[in-house]
């Protein structure tokens, strides 16, 4: 259980180093933006690297939990684009509400993360041929396809940036969607 | 100064950048790794801010340059399938070599990026409409589709990562083709 005053730091550092990375995010500035001193930092969290890796195993579960309660969710839909239409808008809102983990997982190097990227793929190919069976698509590079595209998505928002689709990124995301369609019902 | 100082110091930046972000890197650790000294990169670039700009000036020019590569099989092919894989080749080539410019323009705050992003999905959405004759797709975000799947590719490969496994381009298009076709 983390206490309030764990769970400022550690939103503080989650926001520093996603934004600095870990060299850039000192532990001065991440107590600062958590409103405490740096001891309570250190007495908290042992070593900057120690804070670091519970950054990453405390937000990664929070956004392994809502891939699944809200992006891989059981349920009857009408017709494939229904899956679909439902499917990449979920999973827009969940990147976006766990952005800086799975920005800090993509573009870090660890080993762990590798493992559980290429799981996380897995099952989301699996969920996605279960809800569309039989087609003549390969499930795991279509999975790949639209989160990579997601990716990209919330990156630009998370810069601020509207433009660099040429259209807007809602309908840059109904036309993506529409292509996907394509795909599955040729 | 020569130009292959500035040219070292100009590579050097965009290794670093790109792999610890603008803010992590220091103009020190940039000196070392161009195997110059620190004085050398102020007296030529005066502070790390201007060494930014200038990378970003040059990756810019390299961008264009690729485009015009890529854009060289316009309408070269007959079939769907010979021109995307032709495409996507060139798509390829731009990101084995040249990774690193994409990304640092990515991931960092520089707002030009976002108008020159622009421009360039617009181009690859006219270029793409000439050469796929498909009416049920926006070729707008066909564009943007191909390109972030091979930058996420990539991405995993600049950090030692290999989950997609081999033959992820050709089930791409094979994909891709289930629509164009």
């Amino acid at each position: 259980m983390t206490s309030e005053t764990e769970q400022k730091i550690l939103d503080a550092a989650l926001k520093l180093f996603a934004e600095r990375g870990y060299t850039g995010a000192t532990t001065r500035v991440i107590a600062e933006k958590a409103s405490v001193s740096e001891l309570t930092l250190f007495r908290k969290f042992k070593t900057k690297n120690n804070l670091y890796d519970m950054v990453l195993t405390k937000n990664i579960e929070k956004m392994l939990n809502d891939l699944n309660e809200s992006v891989l969710i059981d349920k009857e839909f009408e017709n494939s684009r229904d899956f679909l239409e439902t499917f990449v808008k979920n999973g827009v809102k969940a990147m976006r509400d766990n952005f800086e983990v799975f920005y800090l997982s993509v573009n870090g190097e660890n080993k762990m993360l590798e493992h559980m990227l290429d799981e996380t793929m897995n099952v989301i190919a699996d969920y996605i041929e279960r809800n569309i069976p039989g087609r003549k698509v390969d499930y795991k590079t279509l999975g790949f396809t639209i989160n990579s595209f997601i990716y990209v998505v919330n990156l630009e928002k998370y810069h601020g940036r509207t433009s660099s689709f040429g259209k807007s990124p809602d309908e840059t995301i109904e036309n993506a969607i529409d292509i996907l369609c394509c795909m599955i019902d040729h | 100064m020569t130009d292959q100082t500035k040219q070292k110091l100009l590579d050097a930046a965009l290794k670093l950048f790109s792999k610890n972000g603008y803010k992590a890197t220091t103009t020190r650790a940039i000196a070392i790794e161009a195997d110059l000294n620190e004085l050398t990169l102020f007296r030529r670039f005066g502070t790390k801010e201007n060494l930014f700009n200038e990378v970003m000036i040059q990756n810019n020019e390299r961008v264009k340059e690729h485009f015009i590569k890529i854009t060289s099989i316009d309408q070269k092919f007959e079939d769907h399938k010979g021109f995307l894989k032709a495409y996507i080749k060139g798509i390829e080539k731009f990101y084995l070599n040249d990774f690193e410019i994409f990304n640092l323009m990515v991931n960092e705050d520089y707002k030009e990026f976002d108008q020159d992003m622009g421009e360039f999905s617009l181009f690859m959405g006219e270029f793409l409409k000439r050469n796929i004759k498909s009416e049920n797709i926006d070729h707008l975000a066909l564009g943007i589709m191909i390109n972030t799947f091979f930058y996420m590719i990539n991405l995993s490969k600049y950090q030692g990562r290999t989950y997609m496994g081999e033959g992820s381009t050709e089930k791409f298009i094979d994909n891709l083709l289930l629509c164009i076709e």
